[in-house]
């Protein structure tokens, strides 16, 4: 098995250490003994939706959020038609703000459109640990935010808040889900410090290319403990 | 009333220094009585300025040092206290009760939140920017944030000393408003053709938004840089030094020769934004490189020495700053012999509780990750997450050993490791560390 998948704005949108969210996916791809294709791709390329398996886009600054809107609007209905083919969209920090109705940003501008909610610019950064649970997982899933935007007019979150900001300051919801486009603020890389999610995220991704595929036992120790540590440690009583 | 005030933050200071209280303390005290007490203070004729994310503290060092040297009375936040109270405290330290100063010069560490009000009230003559990296993101946000902050503080009259080897810095003179003297370092045996890192804050023009060529590069995105339609480019070098980095030489446009006292690459860069400063003060040069090369390496920053029959290496990083750990990576790959690597921090930061881990991946250890290294010993409370970093860079579960404590890593660093050891610690855990090594 050969999985495909693009990694948007590399450059651009490469602000906190996203690229992490990239190598989690490789390696344990790779683990699998699954083939594993990665194509850096920013402005100006042209980008073949059909081809991916899996896109993940992370967080920028202001100024590159901005730059990539532009260029990532033109692919409106791909990326639509994209995510309703029930394919991997993973997008993390403000880059998720992008695919709302609007956003706020120096000005405002149109967002791609996917989805209803507008994104807000609060009057501080909004900066801190973070930790959620969700449906999905059976384990408090922890990151970081950092971030101008708010997004008050989500519907249809991902998460429930549990301790820091969420989608605004005090909010009880953050992230989007849509079959299976994973929208969240949450930096960390999120990936890298939740395994259970990665482990999730790997086992859907194959199971959707091929439902009969063997998985192997997923070697996440160190990152388990990592991740364990950290509740232990700072939020014993949850 | 001015001469009592100037008076009562000087029996502060005197208080203070008693007390064995912080360097700014007295700044704080001054502050708390008035808190125009800018006002009160005559700057001396000469006003240097040095900011940035890294390198400002062993730059200014490095000026005031050199001016000393050649008769200057310098005033030096050398305790490194650079936001404002830090430079309070220096004033009232070297003023007279009338407030003129008693000093020819001021060399102030300034710290980039802080330039605002710093720059405003001491009217800097030169102002050195070192670099704007990724640091302390929960503090800062990101560079662009640090970018306006600064140029908001700057004014017509500065002279702005940048290196020119970074893209970046030309952003503060787009519109040609300053008189602007650039430093770099030309192509050498650890300059590289392609990038080899990911925490890369400028790839694109900011004139016309192309991608930006590079003739080769000295590290992140310092080096030799062109927009391909001709807008953009490296400026011209006024202060252009060639480094040997293995016999520890620099020299300055092909005259001037510095010895250098550590070989990693950032600490040229730093010595040769200070040397610019003090050849446009008008030092003379032979002076100013026998000056540095005189100096003692900054201990506290990088160290060499010798146990049993290993070299260790103890480089200073800072925490939430990629850019220095990536500085200590680079080094450490470039001396190609066996090696044990020891990762640690106690704290990632003094100023708050945050656990960001984001910027380890900022990092590029996979630059690390060849056949001469034995293992990788993470230490320090986040040792699961250093670890799981080391994982994705590529080393296997024989080569991660992990520890809580440096104490608890003693026998496996002391006696079990193999090679050279090369220490990437963060600034609280390089006295331990030497500590530990140097102990019976």
């Amino acid at each position: 098995m050969t999985i495909y998948i693009a990694h948007l704005y590399y450059d651009l949108m490469n602000l906190y250490g996203e690229i992490g969210n990239v190598m989690v996916l490789e390696r344990l791809l790779k683990d699998q003994g699954i083939k594993v294709i990665i194509d850096k791709l920013t402005v100006n390329d042209k980008i073949d939706f059909n081809k991916y398996d899996l896109i993940y886009i992370g967080a920028g600054t202001e100024d590159n959020q901005l730059i990539v809107l532009r260029d990532i609007i033109k692919y409106k209905n791909k990326i639509k038609e994209y995510i309703e083919k029930n394919k991997f969209f993973i997008s993390t920090g403000n880059s998720y703000e992008l695919f709302g109705k609007s956003i706020y940003n120096n000005g405002k501008h149109s967002g791609i459109g996917i989805f209803d909610y507008n994104v807000k610019q609060n009057d501080k950064r909004l900066v801190g640990d973070t930790i959620v649970k969700c449906k999905f997982i059976n384990e408090n899933i922890i990151g970081f935010q950092n971030q101008i935007g708010v997004i008050n007019d989500n519907n249809n979150p991902m998460f429930e808040v549990l301790r820091g900001i969420g989608s605004y300051k005090n909010s009880k919801n953050e992230g989007i889900n849509y079959k299976n486009f994973y929208g969240t603020y949450l930096l960390g890389p999120i990936l890298a410090r939740n395994p259970k999610l990665s482990k999730y995220i790997i086992s859907e991704l194959i199971r959707l290319k091929d439902i009969k595929f063997k998985l192997k036992k997923f070697d996440l120790n160190i990152e388990q403990r990592a991740h364990d540590f950290y509740i232990e440690t700072y939020h014993s009583e949850m | 009333m001015k001469k009592l005030l100037i008076l009562v933050c000087k029996i502060g200071m005197w208080l203070s220094k008693l007390a064995g209280k912080g360097s700014s303390f007295p700044g704080i005290f001054a502050l708390f009585i008035d808190k125009n007490i800018f006002s009160y203070f005559k700057m001396p004729k000469l006003v240097i300025a040095v900011t940035g994310s890294a390198g400002k503290g062993s730059t200014t060092k490095i000026i005031a040092e050199a001016l000393r040297q050649n008769n200057y009375k310098v005033g030096h936040n050398i305790k490194g206290s650079n936001i404002t109270p830090g430079i309070i405290s220096v004033l009232i330290e070297n003023s007279k009760l009338n407030g003129e100063s008693k000093v020819d010069a001021l060399v102030l560490e300034v710290d980039e939140r802080y330039t605002k009000e710093v720059f405003l009230n001491t009217k800097p003559n030169y102002v050195v920017i070192t670099n704007i990296c990724r640091d302390q993101p929960p503090r800062h946000g990101h560079f662009d944030l640090v970018f306006e902050k600064i140029k908001s503080a700057l004014n017509g009259n500065a002279h702005l000393i940048l290196n020119g080897d970074d893209p970046y810095l030309q952003k503060f003179n787009l519109n040609n408003e300053y008189n602007v003297t650039y430093y770099g370092i030309e192509q050498n045996k650890y300059s590289y053709k392609s990038n080899k890192f990911d925490n890369i804050n400028i790839y694109y023009c900011p004139i016309c938004g192309k991608k930006l060529i590079y003739n080769y590069y000295n590290f992140e995105s310092i080096g030799d840089y062109y927009c391909p339609s001709n807008d953009f480019k490296r400026p011209e070098i006024s202060y252009l030094a060639n480094v040997d980095l293995d016999k520890k030489l620099m020299s300055i446009n092909n005259e001037y020769k510095i010895n250098i006292q550590f070989d990693i690459l950032y600490y040229s860069y730093n010595i040769l934004a200070a040397y610019t400063v003090l050849a446009l003060v008008g030092i003379n040069e032979n002076k100013i490189c026998e000056n540095i090369s005189e100096m003692e390496n900054n201990k506290k920053l990088n160290e060499l020495y010798q146990y049993n029959n290993k070299k260790v290496y103890t480089m200073s990083s800072k925490a939430e700053n990629s850019t220095t750990y990536n500085q200590s990576v680079l080094f450490t790959k470039n001396h190609k012999v066996k090696k044990t690597i020891v990762i640690g921090w106690k704290e990632i930061s003094r100023r708050y509780e945050f656990n960001d881990m984001s910027w380890l991946y900022d990092i590029r250890f996979e630059l690390l990750n060849d056949k001469n290294i034995d293992k990788v010993i993470c230490v320090g409370p986040q040792r699961y997450d250093i670890a799981t970093r080391m994982k994705y860079a590529g080393f296997n579960d024989n080569q991660i050993e992990v520890f809580d404590t440096l104490y608890a890593a003693k026998e496996m660093i002391k006696l079990k490791s193999k090679g050279d050891i090369f220490a990437i610690l963060n600034f609280d855990y390089v006295k331990p560390f030497n500590d530990l090594m140097r102990e019976d």
